[in-house]
């Protein structure tokens, strides 16, 4: 992570979550004191709004109420601004589902306590699914390659799975990489067709999906059928 | 990068037909393959008419007697890939025996293209979406067209009820390797994916076991 100019308060997560849940305009309360904070905000909800081929200077300091050489100061272009975001997001994110999963026991539902997490974290603020999943396509491979980075990190939580493949013979390398790619792209999906608030709905689908390779079809699909 | 052909003589009026034909379908082709050399190389987005017109030899009226716009000259070399790669993917799947087979060769026969044409592939896997809402119709086209692949694992599916938009979710995480792989830039490897592939697509519908056995026949 970059580090804060003297002074600046640090990368604080908990600011980025307190964003409001609606899908338009700017967000009802700033994060008042930190202006970088409020540039990544203004970036998030640009990008949501325009999509990153429209996501410019100006409409993101227009956003954050600051001159454009208040962007500058953090900023260098509007690239790297996305990065500090989706950098942040990624945080949360990582913060929010190793907590769902260390509150269970069970590796199964360890995993399905971390993708409940994501797809409830992503229906409440699906502009953060925009940025996460979305856009960095749109942004092409300097953004995407931020992307690929989040996936490899995430990728130990499935990972540890492989224990419970009961003499299943070696697993490729890119198995984790594939299922999280599959759970991207259905987000992704749903996100684009204004469907966000259904995510939570993918719950069982999705965890059948994940967990399938490590558990085989039959106990995949009981666990994903559990109640909640 | 070629030098130009030695310049083509003018038609006779009212003879040489075929003659012009021929200029101008190389001349398109041309412009097509100079588009995507450079859309590879620098990106969608840096990518101007200028730079094509310069790559391809060709005087930039030219560039407008075949495409009206540097988009439409990408949307003409990415149809034309996307039917090509189904084309491919259809008739190798077509001929096989069996769902995982059939599987198997499809997945063969997509990175066989991409391993013949990396810049081709780059284009249309990385930098289309790059396009944005432009590319939304071409992208669900390019999923409804390679769906075909899996078409099939329903009935050959084993044990228990498979999980809702199977098929979609196998589409999404194979895009997602070859994105990882295109990005990773080793084209030339690209052909050495087909087990992991093959079994990434296959375990959803036939189970681990034979979902590895198939990968590894």
């Amino acid at each position: 992570m970059r580090s804060d100019p003297p002074g600046e308060s640090p990368e604080a997560p908990d600011e980025l979550a307190r964003l409001p849940h609606g899908r338009h305009g700017l967000p009802a309360e700033f994060v008042a004191r930190n202006q970088r904070q409020r540039l990544l905000a203004s970036l998030i909800n640009t990008v949501a709004e325009h999509g990153y081929n429209e996501t410019t200077i100006t409409r993101v300091i227009e956003g954050a109420a600051v001159s454009s050489r208040t962007f500058y100061k953090y900023f260098a272009t509007v690239e790297e601004c996305y990065l500090a975001a989706f950098d942040a997001t990624v945080d949360l994110l990582a913060a929010r589902l190793a907590e769902a999963y260390r509150a269970e026991v069970e590796w199964p539902l360890k995993v399905r306590a971390a993708l409940a997490a994501l797809l409830e974290l992503f229906a409440a603020s699906p502009e953060l699914a925009r940025l996460c999943l979305i856009e960095p396509f749109v942004a092409g491979p300097a953004i995407s390659r931020r992307y690929q980075e989040a996936i490899e990190r995430l990728a130990p939580y499935l990972r540890e799975g492989r224990e419970l493949r009961q003499g299943a013979g070696p697993f490729p390398e890119s198995a984790e990489r594939g299922l999280l790619g599959s759970i991207g792209s259905q987000i992704a999906r749903r996100v684009s067709a204004g469907e966000a608030d259904g995510l939570p709905g993918l719950l069982p689908d999705l965890l059948q999906f994940a967990l399938t390779p490590y558990l085989g079809a039959a106990e995949a699909r009981r666990v994903a059928l559990l109640d909640a | 990068m070629d030098a130009p052909p030695p310049p083509v003589p003018p038609a006779r009026p009212g003879g040489h037909q075929l003659r012009r034909e021929v200029v101008l379908h190389h001349q398109r082709e041309r412009i097509l393959t100079a588009a995507v050399e450079l859309i590879a190389e620098r990106g969608y987005r840096a990518v101007t008419v200028a730079d094509i017109v310069k790559r391809a030899a060709i005087a930039r009226a030219k560039f407008y007697a075949n495409f009206a716009s540097k988009q439409d000259c990408f949307f003409a070399a990415y149809d034309r890939a996307l039917a090509e790669a189904l084309h491919r993917v259809g008739e190798a799947s077509a001929s096989a025996s069996s769902f995982p087979a059939g599987v198997s060769a499809g997945l063969g026969a997509l990175l066989g293209y991409i391993a013949a044409e990396p810049a081709l592939a780059r284009a249309c896997l990385l930098e289309a979406p790059s396009l944005g809402p432009a590319m939304a119709t071409r992208g669900e086209a390019a999923q409804q067209g390679f769906a075909a692949l899996l078409r099939g694992g329903r009935e050959a599916a084993v044990e228990a009820e498979l999980p809702g938009g199977v098929e979609e979710s196998v589409l999404g995480g194979l895009y997602w390797l070859l994105y990882h792989a295109i990005l990773a830039a080793q084209p030339e490897r690209i052909e050495e994916l087909r087990p992991e592939l093959v079994e990434f697509a296959l375990t959803p519908f036939l189970g681990v076991e034979a979902a590895r056995e198939a990968a590894m026949s």
